[in-house]
């Protein structure tokens, strides 16, 4: 890491400065800067948040405090997240079982591919909010206007990444099996899908991402349930220490998801890790 | 969210020639087998099926030609206004995250210390979902326009720094190396190698921004009722005027559709005078798109 050309004199210094001290590039040091930062973050957050009303912010101690209060002595954070987390993995798993067979036929069959892109193309791009009100006229406000909108946030990535790997395959390993008399269910079962499967699981790690996204967005945008829901019941009583506690929650979920699909990801296509992820 | 960014299908694989093998063929078989006639008559079918049982529902699917109706009547006087509405919050949020987006990004990728520092919460903060933070918003800004930037700045801000930030740390230390050998000034280096080193990945950032920031005043628009397209479709919607409603709609998705398109093929002319070799490694920037379908 010896980026030394740099365009200002400040940054050149920054630059420098850092270059000289590999205690920055240490384990150690990267932590100290970590934790440093936190905690300047914390107290600045603390000490502006002393003056403003309750209403608008809470200071971290008091978040804090509301995050114990939820978590372990009322415990009324668990109901709505296990709530939500049926949610998400039942659409997950729906939006991957819809996903797949398009994505294949899409990618397999050209006629096909024609007939359906115009809808893909348009519902995908089309920001999917956009449909929460009719879906909600048509499946209710129930668990089945959330499953609904979570496949329709989820299952466009693994559509699409399907439809790209099956396209990807190589032609040669498709001729030898049609040379060796293979039928169409062989080809597909034999030759696609192991060889797209690195694309399909690109997919199906994105689906994840989107699905959480839209566990959270139906919530929020129809009834109070879940912890989506959470965030704004406690928002219209101006219980602003309790609403930071679901946002923080949504967070740590969000980003334990990403890691755990870039783990799932390495796990099961290692050859792929190198192309795929970063 | 949705990664609008990503290419649309269509633009993703080329599927090649519209027929197959065309010599062999006879004519009426090429032209059944051309893509254009799949698309249109798999169109026609389906909006045949939706007029024909949508007669009967005019206020759960509505019809094609009860759409049309309202599309007619409602166009100039209701949607268009909202629509201008939305595209001026998202202009400003927009302008406003790239303003701050990208010189952090530069920030973090120059310096080690801003990197430790920060990375943890630009990778929280991009992989949450940005509706989270809707009703904070309101609580601070209250349901107005002001809220609308905000929600389209902070849904923006994040993939565009990441990007950025990506892309000055892709920058090829060779050509650093050899601008140094040659005495190139601060300016230039900056100008010359870092700055169009890395602009196929600020690119990339501000595609997917944009889509973000699309997906964000809309949801924010639907989840409170700050004006713009996203609150007339639930206001039709309320109203069951399902036929109105499409008209919005349609007119989004279309938007959205075009905004994918231009932004696709305007990055190809963009970076590939200078950056053809660099197209392979576009696809790892954006860590969502389906791996590298475009660099195969």
């Amino acid at each position: 890491m010896s980026t030394a050309s740099t365009t200002t004199r400040a940054i050149r210094t920054m630059n420098d400065a850092a270059a000289r001290n590999k205690w920055a590039q240490s384990t150690a040091g990267r932590w100290t800067i970590r934790i440093v930062t936190l905690v300047v973050l914390l107290v600045a957050w603390e000490i502006s948040a002393a003056d403003v009303s309750r209403a608008l912010i809470a200071p971290p101690s008091e978040i804090f405090a509301a995050a114990w209060q939820q978590l372990f002595v009322t415990g009324t954070v668990w109901g709505p997240f296990f709530d939500s987390m049926f949610v998400l993995v039942t659409g997950l798993v729906a939006a991957i079982a819809i996903g797949l067979p398009i994505g294949i036929a899409m990618g397999r069959w050209k006629k096909v591919a024609f007939a359906l892109d115009p809808y893909v193309t348009f519902l995908y791009c089309l920001p999917h909010v956009a449909l929460v009100p009719l879906m909600i006229i048509l499946l209710g406000f129930g668990y089945e206007f959330r499953l609904g909108y979570v496949i329709l946030s989820a299952v466009w990535p693994v559509i699409i990444n399907t439809m790209a790997g099956v396209r990807a395959v190589d032609r040669d390993l498709i001729d030898a099996g049609v040379a060796y008399t293979a039928n169409e269910r062989q080809i597909i079962w034999g030759i696609i899908l192991p060889a797209a499967s690195p694309f399909m699981v690109a997919g199906g790690r994105q689906a994840f991402s989107a699905a959480w996204s839209g566990v959270i967005v139906s919530e929020i945008t129809s009834t109070l349930v879940g912890i989506g829901g959470q965030i704004k019941l406690f928002a219209i009583d101006y219980l602003t220490a309790d609403m930071f506690v679901p946002i923080f929650f949504i967070m740590i979920v969000a980003v334990s998801i990403q890691a755990f699909a870039a783990w799932a990801q390495r796990k099961l296509t290692p050859w792929q890790v190198e192309r795929v992820s970063r | 969210m949705t990664q609008v960014a990503t290419a649309p299908p269509s633009t993703i694989a080329p599927l090649g020639g519209s027929g197959g093998a065309p010599s062999r063929k006879p004519a009426w078989r090429r032209f059944l087998g051309n893509k254009w006639t799949i698309r249109i008559a798999s169109l026609v079918i389906f909006i045949g099926l939706w007029e024909y049982f949508g007669r009967d529902l005019p206020y759960v699917i509505s019809s094609p030609s009860a759409i049309w109706a309202a599309a007619v009547e409602n166009f100039w006087p209701e949607v268009w206004p909202a629509f201008l509405e939305t595209l001026r919050g998202l202009g400003a949020g927009f302008g406003l995250a790239i303003v701050v987006g990208v010189p952090l990004g530069l920030l973090m990728s120059f310096s080690p210390i801003v990197e430790i520092a920060l990375s943890p919460y630009l990778s929280a903060l991009y992989a949450t979902p940005r509706i989270t933070l809707i009703p904070v918003l309101v609580l601070w800004l209250g349901i107005s326009f002001e809220m609308r930037v905000g929600i389209v700045f902070l849904s923006a801000v994040f993939p565009i720094m990441l990007n950025t930030y990506l892309g000055g740390k892709e920058v090829d230390q060779g050509l650093l190396d050899v601008g140094k050998a040659f005495r190139a000034s601060g300016f230039k280096i900056y100008r010359s190698i870092y700055l169009r080193g890395s602009i196929p990945y600020i690119f990339a950032g501000l595609h997917l921004g944009l889509g973000r920031g699309l997906m964000g005043v809309v949801v924010a628009e639907i989840a409170t009722s700050a004006g713009g397209i996203g609150n007339l479709i639930s206001y039709y919607a309320k109203y069951f005027r399902i036929d109105s409603m499409f008209v919005a709609v349609v007119v989004l998705g279309l938007f959205a559709v075009f905004i994918a398109e231009f932004l696709a093929r305007s990055n190809a002319t963009l970076n590939e005078p200078w950056n053809r070799r660099r197209k392979k490694k576009e696809g790892i920037v954006e860590r969502d798109l389906p791996t590298n379908a475009q660099a195969e």
